[in-house]
């Protein structure tokens, strides 16, 4: 009996294993991309470049069609463009950084599959024949059906790619009626297994690239009054590393959480001000939106919002800054600010409260469903309305069709930017 | 691309509070005959028409899940067993959450191995369903799920029974609404397996008290339904299972 006990309590133990899931970005080290006779790619074809493509092969893995967008991010002098292939299947995507060799164009990055933890390495060629010679020339490109071949391999991990994936140009991206596509949490939660933590500025270098043309963020404020990202109420291992501190973020100094806390992925928790300056000067982010998660004054974050909207405009940038209204405390304290009715702000109560605080934006929950109606009423009134947190492809597909809203708020842009970027 | 690390928190706690209530329920078991046992989770024909238990089922979501919702809600569990002939039994269990609820109905065969061992083999399906109306929540839901199951026992001289059961979760559909629209499901029809060791022993009388511990690696637990997370991962939900026979 003895043993029987022994080896129970070992089964139990056994089965107790908990599955970690990782994600890591592959290696993309591409020798003939990373030459010296290597170039980058000018304006006028990263341009032409950007459409629909059809998946000649790889559609087993990604679906029948991809929406082929760039983005960029910029370091002090340095851009780095990005050209993200957004896909159905499994919420997928490509990022890549395109080369000019010679005559042809290359494109080397890697993949990733956001349902699961599939993810891996991708190199994509344009020859001279397949459209490099057009999209390398300095005059306009007439862009035909097919007028376009990328062609290239993808493999999984940091395997050399092996498996054939083709792509072929179909027609140019949607943009007939604007759709605002915020990145929940600055661009994706820490568990779906991103390359940086959620409300983290390394994230929001990279929500562009995951499709977001804006960000959510949420706010809280230390204990000396510095406004800062964090979800949580609570310091937990869920968002930050194990280190022994607890209980609410707002029981510390901005200091004490810049020294002692990390992030998930090592990060450390930014201060508002950091996070706005991020946007406004690296990214071509337009619309970042405030989700206080604090019941004290709001004059900290309206300070800033008024300081990082007008030094967009100094650059000749527009970044909505919007200072969200989720409860009936921020409400209050809101309405106390002296020029609350000058503050962009959103509201994601009723109706009447949306009017009251004269909020811009009105942003229901999506379970309450499309509400065709309401989001009318708010249009007539002048207003913009903003649906969250909606994640599911099949969703997001059905209120971009039948819904009408202006934005939609996404863990996965990604498939809100294919979505929409392929609507006909 | 993946690997397996050992979480102390979510091994350490259920395990260990199970041990603990099965060395606490072992001090005040009683010797009675065999023919008065009466198990729930045994893998042993039935030698009663009816059989009942009351208890309860605590399953810890994962807080990836669930953030800061990370509540633990146990579930009320309705046990029962119906004979129907002499290796054939019928068993049907409901689980209420109030919000999220769900109802089973299977059946087994089961057949002594030995004088200590037996087995059974059977298949449950399950129908959850829920409805939630706050909170800026306006969702409904319900699915039906399929469980092909094994068990094997063994009975010990002290009356204590010990069952090592496994399961494959099979999802047969999923249905959710929110305002007037569906709620689009991708989610796979293997959806995973559950593993559950679970001792039954006399107590406080004629009746019989069950712990068990179950581990469930799945896509897709019921219990997290009005999330409407998109993951294709099979996430472990550790389930404590309590018990005592009618």
């Amino acid at each position: 009996m003895k043993n029987l006990c022994i080896i129970s309590v070992l089964v139990i133990f056994s089965m107790g294993c908990k599955k970690q899931f990782e994600a890591p970005v592959p290696e993309t080290k591409w020798s003939a991309f990373d030459s010296a006779i290597a170039v980058s790619l000018s304006y006028n074809t990263r341009q032409k470049i950007e459409g629909i493509y059809s998946f000649t092969d790889g559609a087993d893995g990604f679906g029948d069609f991809s929406a082929l967008k760039w983005s960029y991010l910029i370091n002090n002098t340095d851009t780095t463009f990005y050209l993200s292939m957004f896909c159905e299947k499994q919420i997928a995507y490509f990022i890549c950084q395109g080369k000019r060799v010679d005559t042809n164009i290359l494109l080397n990055g890697y993949w990733r599959k956001m349902t699961n933890t599939e993810t891996g390495r991708v190199r994509f060629t344009i020859s001279q024949k397949n459209g490099a010679k057009h999209l390398l020339s300095a005059g306009p490109f007439n862009m035909n059906t097919d007028s376009i071949l990328i062609s290239g391999a993808y493999g999984n991990g940091n395997d050399i790619p092996d498996q054939k994936i083709t792509l072929k140009y179909k027609r140019p991206l949607y943009n007939a009626k604007p759709l605002d596509i915020l990145a929940d949490r600055g661009g994706g939660r820490t568990s779906d297994l991103l390359p940086a933590s959620e409300n983290s500025v390394e994230i929001i270098k990279m929500a562009s690239r995951f499709g977001g043309t804006g960000i959510e963020i949420d706010i809280r404020v230390s204990s000396d009054g510095v406004p800062l990202l964090f979800h949580d109420l609570t310091l937990n291992e869920r968002i930050i590393q194990k280190n022994g501190l607890l209980g609410p973020i707002e029981n510390y100094t901005f200091a004490q959480l810049n020294a002692l806390v990390r992030l998930e992925q090592g990060e450390h928790i930014p201060s508002l001000r950091e996070v706005l300056n991020t946007v406004v000067y690296n990214t071509p982010l337009n619309y970042v939106w405030l989700d206080v998660k604090y019941n004290s004054s709001l004059q900290a974050v309206r300070d800033l919002q008024k300081e990082f909207t007008q030094k967009a405009l100094a650059i000749g940038r527009k970044v909505d800054i919007v200072i969200g209204i989720p409860d009936q405390a921020t409400l209050t304290n809101f309405l106390a600010l002296k020029d609350y009715k000058e503050s962009l702000s959103l509201c994601e109560m009723s109706l009447e409260d949306v009017r009251n605080v004269s909020a811009h934006y009105w942003a229901p929950r999506w379970t309450l469903g499309l509400q065709n109606e309401m989001v009318d009423q708010m249009h007539t009134e002048g207003r913009k309305a903003i649906v969250w947190t909606l994640n599911v492809p099949g969703n997001v597909l059905e209120f971009m069709n039948q819904g009408r809203f202006d934005g939609i708020l996404s863990n996965y842009p990604s498939i809100v930017a294919y979505y929409y970027y392929a609507r006909q | 691309m993946k690997k397996n690390r050992t979480s102390a928190i979510g091994i350490c706690f259920p395990s260990i509070a199970f041990i603990l209530l099965c060395l606490l329920s072992t001090t005040y078991s009683q010797d009675v005959p065999a023919t008065h046992q009466k198990y729930m989770f045994f893998p042993y024909p039935l030698d009663h028409q009816w059989r009942s238990s009351l208890g309860l089922t605590l399953t810890t979501l994962p807080q990836d899940i669930t953030e800061e919702q990370h509540y633990r809600y146990p579930a009320l569990d309705f046990h029962v067993l119906k004979k129907v002939s002499k290796n054939f039994y019928l068993d049907g269990r409901v689980n209420v959450q109030v919000f999220q609820n769900m109802v089973t109905a299977g059946i087994r065969w089961a057949t002594p191995l030995n004088d200590r061992l037996s087995l059974s083999l059977g298949n449950d399906i399950g129908w959850w369903f829920g409805s939630i109306n706050i909170y800026g929540f306006n969702t409904k839901g319900n699915g039906f799920q399929n469980f092909p199951n094994a068990s094997l026992g063994y009975r010990f001289n002290k009356k204590i029974l010990l069952t090592a059961k496994g399961e494959a979760i099979m999802n047969l559909s999923v249905n959710a609404r929110t305002g007037t629209i569906p709620v689009a499901s991708d989610y796979r029809l293997l959806s995973g397996s559950s593993f559950t060791i679970a001792l039954e022993q006399p107590f406080f009388g004629r009746n019989n008290l069950t712990l068990g511990f179950r581990a469930i690696y799945t896509d897709f637990f019921w219990q997290t339904w009005s999330l409407f997370e998109v993951f294709d991962r099979n996430i472990f939900y550790p389930q404590l299972i309590i018990g005592v026979t009618l």
